[in-house]
């Protein structure tokens, strides 16, 4: 879903984007160069976080990557089936 | 068609990209699904106003919101506001507050800001670490549970 911030942020998930992710994590150009690598791993039910730490957390704290990593998967999760 | 065209020319714009470890069609869909959403994003907010001024935010979240949360998040917005207010820099407080309050896409915000969207996420990224190191030395947990 595309955010537009025309819909009310809601407090909890406010205060989630405030404080971001724990830990280290991926930059946003990092997370563009191994999106396709990431999202074959998942696909194929193996450990995409162990063999791409920092994906998960930077996907958890940037929003427009994670819409990216959202489609992307669900597009090749389309063609899958 | 066009549209099949343009991807087509995108994708071999950056063939030399391709490090051959995924396949060559899920790095393709890579490639063009991100610039179609990078496009529709920056036309779903061409011509808006950033919807949230950083100031309101912080003075409307004394109310309404209060009551939705638990005492235990109401003590971390509490602090939260405090840290936005003291802790961060106006850029880092504008940045924070459109991208995580007012939903601005990040790229969009980079563009208005005439800045890349690497070095905005690195902005939201180091206001997060100095709001969390301000949270332990207040002694609180900035865990936020998904559930209500």
């Amino acid at each position: 879903m595309m955010s537009d911030g025309r819909n009310a942020p809601q407090p909890r998930s406010v205060l989630r984007g405030l404080l971001g992710p724990e830990g280290s994590q991926l930059t946003c150009q990092q997370c563009y160069a191994l999106l396709d690598e990431y999202v074959e791993l998942e696909l194929l039910g193996g450990a995409a976080d162990h063999a791409i730490p920092g994906m998960r957390a930077h996907l958890d704290g940037c929003p427009a990557c994670r819409e990216e990593h959202d489609s992307l998967l669900a597009l090749l999760e389309g063609n899958h089936t | 068609m066009q549209s099949a065209d343009d991807a087509l020319l995108l994708v071999l714009a950056k063939l030399d990209q391709f490090r051959g470890t995924s396949l060559f069609t899920t790095w393709a869909y890579k490639v063009a699904l991100v610039e179609v959403a990078v496009t529709v994003r920056r036309r779903t907010w061409q011509g808006r106003e950033l919807p949230v001024e950083p100031e309101a935010w912080l003075a409307q979240t004394d109310g309404a919101w209060s009551v939705e949360l638990e005492v235990e998040q109401r003590e971390l917005l509490a602090a939260l506001r405090h840290a936005i207010r003291t802790e961060l820099t106006a850029h880092q407080r504008e940045v924070l507050v459109a991208v995580v309050i007012g939903g601005v896409p990040i790229d969009v915000l980079a563009e208005r800001l005439a800045t890349s969207r690497g070095a905005l996420y690195k902005t939201i990224h180091d206001a997060r670490q100095t709001l969390r190191r301000r949270l332990a030395a207040d002694g609180l947990d900035p865990k936020v549970p998904t559930a209500a």
